[in-house]
C-alpha cells in the first residue's frame, strides 16, 4: 500500500470536505481511515492461514437541513472524492425530508491519540509469533485424547484523520494485539473444547505485542488440553437453580450482552429495531431502575488502559469520556452520540463509532466495565455452599429487548462447602432475565482479580458492522440462577 | 452514479497485480470484490440514515515453495496493487516450510449462465426513487400510529478472479435487500411484524406489498399473550427457517467443522441424520428464481449444486480446492470470501431447504394447537454442534394457532433444541411448503439462504421473560 502520511490524509480529507460543502452541506465531517490487520490461523502448531488486510478510504458525513447523509469510497483521486462529497449531500437530502429534530453543531475539537505500546505487532517476525503457537500446540497435542489444537492471532492498527467544517482536526492511531488457543478432544462420539485465555478470537487488547506475549499461551496449554479430554468423560451439568460464579472471560460477555447493548441509546430510541433490536431501558428508567444489587457499579469508559474501546475521540469528533452507567445498583446513564444524547437532554458519551471508512458511525460500545469489589476468586468460592464456577463462553443469545438471555460455557467446576470439589460438568448453560440476574449479584472479586477482556467482533447496525470493544471485570457470583445442560 | 468496476477496469487492475510478481512466485491469484451500493434505514416511520458506498478491494494470494499468504488492499493504484502483490510473496516466503502443500486452483468448468443476475435498474436505484417508493407506506404507518423500521439496500456487486494457473472469471450482478418491521410504540415493546426479501431485482410493487403485509400483520399481532413453555408444534416461516439454515451451514457443512470433528456430518456420510422430508443443497444458480445468484467462488471455481442432506441422509459438505484435494474430490466452488473473520477452508453460501408439496395455509391448518413463528431472533448454534443444538427466541409476530386457525399473538419465548431431532420430526413433504423465500441473516451480499415454510412438531421452548 502506498504511504499515506498525515499531511496526505489531511489533504484528502480537505478535498472531501470541500466537495460536500460545495454540494450544499451546512456542516460536514470527513474521516480518512487506514486499517492494517494481520490475521493468523494456526492448526496443530502450523500456520494454516496468513492474511494481511490493508484498507484505506474516505467517509464523508454531510448535514443538509437536519438530515445526515453518508458516502464513502476507496477511490482517492480528486474526481472520485468530489463525487463522493456530492453523494453524501444527496443522501443527506434523502433523510432531511423526514427529519423532525434540530441538529446542534458541535464546537471544534482538535488533538491526537496514539496507543501506548512497547513492541509494535507489525514489527514482530512471523517466526516469533508462530513459535508461541507451536509451543502451545505441542503441549496440547501431547495430551492423549486431543484431536486438534487451534490458534488465532490478531494484530490491528487503525489510523484515523478526522476533519470537520467547524475546524476540528484529529489524528489517532489505535493498535490492538492478541489471540488465543483451543484444544479439541473427541471420545465416544462427543467433542469438547477448552480455550484460553478466552474463546473465539482469544483476548485482543489495546497495546503492542507485549500484551499478547504476556497472555502466556504455552503456559496455559497443558491444563486446557487436560480439561478438554476430561470433559469428554464428564457428566452434563445438573439442572436447577443454583449459585454460579462466572470467570472473567464469561462475565465480560455477560456484561457485553446484558449491559453494553441495552444501554445503547439509539437502540433505546428504536433506531436499531430492524435488525439488532431494542432495549428494555426506556428513558423513564433513568435514575430510577434498580439494575443490580448494591455491589454492582458499571462504567462506560473510553479511557481505560488496554481497553479496545479506548481512544482520544469518537468518530464524530467528541473527546473520550467516562460515563457512569450503574452506580451501586441504580441505572444512571447510556452510551450515546451527540444527537441521541440531545434527545434526552444529556451530553454525548463519546460512543459514536464506525468500523472503518466504509461504514457510517452509529452508537457503539466503548469499554463497559464492571467496577471491582473485594477479595479473591477463592473468597467468592468460599461463600458458596453448593454451586458452580462457569468458565469460557461457548454460545450466547439474548432477546430483542435484552431481557431473557442464555449462555453456555465450555466447562463447569462443581463447588460444595465453599470449595471446588474437582468434579467438572460438560455442556453447562444458564438462563435468566437481565435485571433479576444483576440484582442477584452477591459478590465481585477485587482489583487484584480485575482485568480487561477484548471482543473484536461486536456486531450492530443494518447493514452490519463490527467493532472492537472492551470489558474490564473481576469474577463475580450470582445466586439462584437457572442452570442446566444442553 | 456511473459504473466504477466494469470488466475492462477490473481485469486491468488484476493483471497489474499479477504482473508485479509473476516471476517471483510459483503461483499468484488475484481476487477483486467490488460493491457500489446505497441504502436507507427507517425507524419511527422516518428515513433516519442514508448512505452510498463504493468499495473495491483486491486480494492477492501468493504461493512460494508450497507455502502461501494472502494480502488484501483497497489501494487500487498501480503502486498500491504492486505493493500488495510483493507483500503477499514476501509473507509467503516467511511461512515455515512443511505441512500441507499450498496450490492454486486450476481453471474449472465454465460457470453456468445466470441471466437473472443483473437488473440494471436495481443496480442504480437512487435515494430519491427509494424514498418515493416508501412514501405511501410511511404515511400509512403514520396514520395508523405505527412505527415502520427497516433497510432498503440496493446496488451492484462485482467479483473477478485471475491467476497464473489460467483462472479468469468476471461477474457483475445486482442485489436488493428490503427488510421491514411494523411496530406499535414504544417500538420493540409491543406488537410488531416483519417482512424481508432478498433478490437481484426489486420494483415499486414489491416494496409496496411488503410494506402492506407487515402493516396488516402488526395489527393482527396486537396485545400478545403469554403461553406456557414446553414442546410446541410450530410452523416456521421462511425467515425463521433461513436463520436455522445459516447456522447449519456454519456448524456442519464447512471443511473446518469436519476437520475439527465438530460437524454432525463427520463420519456419518450416508447415514440418516434427520427427517426424511429434509433435503438441503447449496446452489448458487438460485434455481427457484429467488435470491441473488453467484457463478463462482473466491478461487474462480464454478459453484456446483451440492447435495448436503438428501431425504434426511448426510451427503457431504461444500469444498474449496484445498479441502477437495484432501477429500479426493473436485471443488464445489465454496472458497470463503469473508474478511472480517478470515478462516481457512470452505463455507456454504446459498443453502436451500428443498420445497415440499403444501401451501403455508395448509401447514397452519394442520396445527391443532401450535404456534406460527414468523421470525426468530438471535439464534445460536454453537451449544452442541454434533447434535445441532440451537437456541433462539420468537420475534415480531408469533401467533397461537388453534384448530388450524390463527387465534392471537403470543409473547416471546426461547427455544433450545436439537435441530436434527426437531427436523427429524417433520412428518412428510406435506409439512413443507412449495413457497420459498430468500433471506440474508447479517447482510452478506455474497450469499443468502432459501427456505420454505416448515411444520416442526414438538419444538422445545425452555424459558421466557
Amino acid at each position: 500500500m502506498r504511504e499515506l502520511d498525515r499531511s496526505a490524509r489531511e489533504a484528502l480529507a480537505a478535498l472531501a470536505l470541500e466537495a460536500a460543502s460545495t454540494a450544499g452541506a451546512r456542516f460536514a465531517e470527513a474521516r480518512v481511515v487506514r486499517r492494517t490487520r494481520e490475521s493468523l490461523e494456526y492448526k496443530d502448531g502450523r500456520l494454516e492461514l496468513s492474511t494481511l488486510q490493508e484498507d484505506v478510504g474516505v467517509g464523508i458525513r454531510a448535514l443538509v437541513g437536519d438530515g445526515w447523509g453518508y458516502a464513502a469510497t476507496n477511490l482517492l483521486d480528486a474526481a472520485s472524492l468530489a463525487e463522493t462529497g456530492r453523494r453524501a449531500v444527496a443522501m443527506a437530502r434523502a433523510t432531511a425530508g423526514s427529519a423532525t429534530r434540530g441538529v446542534e453543531l458541535p464546537a471544534a475539537a482538535s488533538g491526537e491519540y496514539a496507543t501506548p505500546l512497547r513492541e509494535d505487532p507489525f514489527a514482530v517476525s512471523l517466526a516469533d509469533k508462530s513459535a508461541l503457537f507451536a509451543e502451545a500446540h505441542a503441549r496440547m497435542l501431547a495430551e492423549p485424547g486431543v484431536k486438534a489444537a487451534r490458534g488465532t492471532y490478531t494484530g490491528h492498527r487503525q489510523e484515523t484523520t478526522f476533519v470537520a467544517t467547524n475546524g476540528s482536526r484529529q489524528h489517532q492511531r489505535v493498535t490492538l494485539c492478541g489471540g488465543g488457543v483451543t484444544a479439541i478432544a473427541t471420545a465416544n462420539g462427543d467433542v469438547q473444547q477448552r480455550s484460553g485465555p478466552k474463546s473465539f478470537e482469544g483476548n485482543v487488547l489495546q497495546g503492542g505485542f507485549e500484551q499478547f506475549r504476556a497472555m502466556g499461551l504455552p503456559e496455559m496449554a497443558r491444563e486446557l488440553a487436560r480439561e478438554a479430554v476430561a470433559l469428554t468423560a464428564a457428566d452434563p451439568a445438573p439442572t436447577g437453580p443454583t449459585t454460579i460464579i462466572l470467570d472473567g472471560s464469561q462475565l465480560s460477555l455477560q456484561i457485553h450482552e446484558s449491559v453494553g447493548h441495552p444501554i445503547e441509546l439509539d437502540r433505546v430510541l428504536g433506531e436499531e429495531i430492524s435488525l439488532a433490536g431494542a432495549s428494555f431501558l426506556l428513558p423513564d428508567n433513568l435514575d430510577r431502575l434498580t439494575y443490580g444489587s448494591e455491589l454492582v457499579s458499571l462504567t462506560a469508559d473510553a479511557t481505560t488502559p488496554l481497553g479496545p474501546g479506548t481512544f482520544g475521540y469518537d468518530d464524530e469528533g467528541t473527546p473520550a469520556t467516562r460515563t457512569p452507567i450503574v452506580e451501586r445498583g441504580r441505572f444512571r446513564g447510556y452510551l450515546s452520540g451527540r444527537d441521541s444524547a440531545a434527545r434526552i437532554g444529556r451530553a454525548s458519551a463519546s460512543a459514536l463509532r464506525a468500523e472503518s471508512w466504509s461504514k457510517l458511525p452509529i452508537v457503539r460500545m466503548i469499554n463497559v466495565n464492571l467496577e471491582p469489589g473485594s477479595g479473591s476468586l477463592d473468597d467468592l468460592i468460599g461463600g458458596v455452599d453448593q454451586g458452580m464456577l462457569l468458565s469460557t463462553n461457548k454460545s450466547w443469545s439474548i432477546d430483542d429487548l435484552r431481557l431473557n438471555f442464555q449462555f453456555s460455557c465450555e466447562i463447569a467446576h462443581e463447588i460444595r462447602g465453599g470449595k471446588l470439589t474437582g468434579r467438572i460438568f460438560k455442556n453447562p448453560l444458564y438462563a435468566d432475565v437481565t435485571p433479576r440476574f444483576w440484582r442477584a449479584c452477591s459478590g465481585i472479586a477485587g482489583p487484584e482479580a480485575w482485568r480487561m477482556w477484548g471482543w473484536t467482533f461486536c456486531g450492530k447496525g443494518d447493514p452490519g458492522q463490527i467493532m472492537y470493544v472492551g470489558h474490564g471485570c473481576a469474577p463475580a457470583r450470582f445466586d439462584g440462577v437457572q442452570v442446566g445442560s444442553s | 452514479m456511473s459504473e466504477k468496476f466494469g470488466e475492462t477496469y477490473v481485469s486491468e487492475r488484476l493483471d497489474r497485480a499479477l504482473a508485479a510478481v509473476r516471476d517471483d512466485a510459483d503461483g499468484v491469484e488475484a481476487l477483486f470484490r467490488g460493491q457500489e451500493a446505497s441504502f436507507m434505514r427507517l425507524a419511527e416511520a422516518a428515513i433516519i440514515q442514508a448512505a452510498d458506498v463504493v468499495e473495491g478491494k483486491v486480494t492477492v494470494r501468493a504461493v512460494v515453495g508450497g507455502r502461501e499468504a494472502r494480502v488484501v488492499t483497497t489501494d487500487l493504484s498501480d503502486e498500491g496493487l504492486e505493493s500488495c502483490a510483493r507483500m503477499a510473496v514476501a509473507r509467503a516466503r516467511e511461512v515455515a516450510a512443511g505441512g500441507e502443500e499450498a496450490r492454486l486452483a486450476e481453471p474449472g468448468d465454465a460457470p453456468v449462465a445466470l441471466p437473472r443476475a443483473m437488473d440494471a435498474a436495481t443496480a442504480r436505484l437512487d435515494a430519491e426513487t427509494k424514498g418515493r417508493w416508501l412514501a405511501a407506506g410511511l404515511a400509512a404507518h403514520a396514520k395508523d400510529g405505527l412505527a415502520l423500521a427497516g433497510r432498503f439496500h440496493t446496488g451492484a456487486l462485482t467479483l473477478a478472479v485471475r491467476s497464473t494457473t489460467g483462472v479468469n472469471g468476471y461477474h457483475r450482478g445486482s442485489f436488493s435487500e428490503v427488510s421491514l418491521s411494523s411496530l406499535e410504540r414504544p417500538a420493540g415493546h409491543k406488537a410488531s411484524a416483519y417482512r424481508a426479501r432478498t433478490d437481484a431485482r426489486v420494483d415499486e410493487a414489491t416494496v409496496a406489498a411488503l410494506v402492506e403485509a407487515t402493516r396488516a400483520e402488526c395489527h393482527l399481532a396486537h396485545d400478545p399473550v403469554s403461553v406456557g413453555l414446553g414442546a410446541w408444534d410450530v410452523v416456521l416461516a421462511p425467515a425463521a427457517v433461513a436463520e436455522i439454515l445459516m447456522w447449519l451451514g456454519d456448524i456442519a457443512f464447512t471443511s473446518r467443522s469436519v476437520d475439527d470433528g465438530m460437524s454432525f456430518v463427520e463420519g456419518r456420510v450416508g447415514e440418516r441424520v434427520t427427517g426424511e422430508a429434509v433435503s438441503i443443497v447449496d446452489d448458487g444458480s438460485m434455481p427457484h428464481a429467488v435470491g441473488v445468484p453467484l457463478p463462482f467462488d473466491a478461487e474462480g471455481q464454478p459453484k456446483r449444486r451440492t447435495s448436503l442432506v438428501e431425504r434426511g441422509v448426510a451427503r457431504g459438505i461444500v469444498h474449496d480446492s484445498a479441502s477437495a484435494r484432501r477429500a479426493g474430490c473436485r471443488s464445489t466452488g465454496h472458497a470463503a470470501l469473508a474478511d472480517e473473520f478470515p478462516t481457512s477452508g470452505s463455507k456454504p453460501t446459498h443453502l436451500h431447504l428443498e420445497p415440499g408439496d403444501a401451501s403455508p395455509q395448509e401447514l397452519i391448518g394442520r396445527l391443532d394447537r401450535g404456534l406460527l413463528v414468523t421470525r426468530l431472533h438471535y439464534v445460536n448454534g454453537m451449544i452442541e454442534p454434533k447434535r445441532a443444538v440451537m437456541t433462539g427466541l420468537l420475534r415480531d409476530a408469533a401467533f397461537l394457532v388453534e384448530g388450524g386457525r390463527i387465534s392471537r399473538a403470543v409473547e416471546t419465548m426461547r427455544f433450545t433444541d436439537s435441530i436434527l431431532e426437531a427436523f427429524g420430526r417433520i412428518p412428510d413433504r406435506q409439512a413443507i411448503s412449495r413457497d420459498l423465500e430468500a433471506h440474508t441473516g447479517w447482510f452478506d451480499p455474497w450469499g443468502c439462504q432459501v427456505a420454505p415454510w416448515v411444520l416442526v412438531p414438538g419444538l422445545r421452548f425452555t424459558s421466557g421473560r
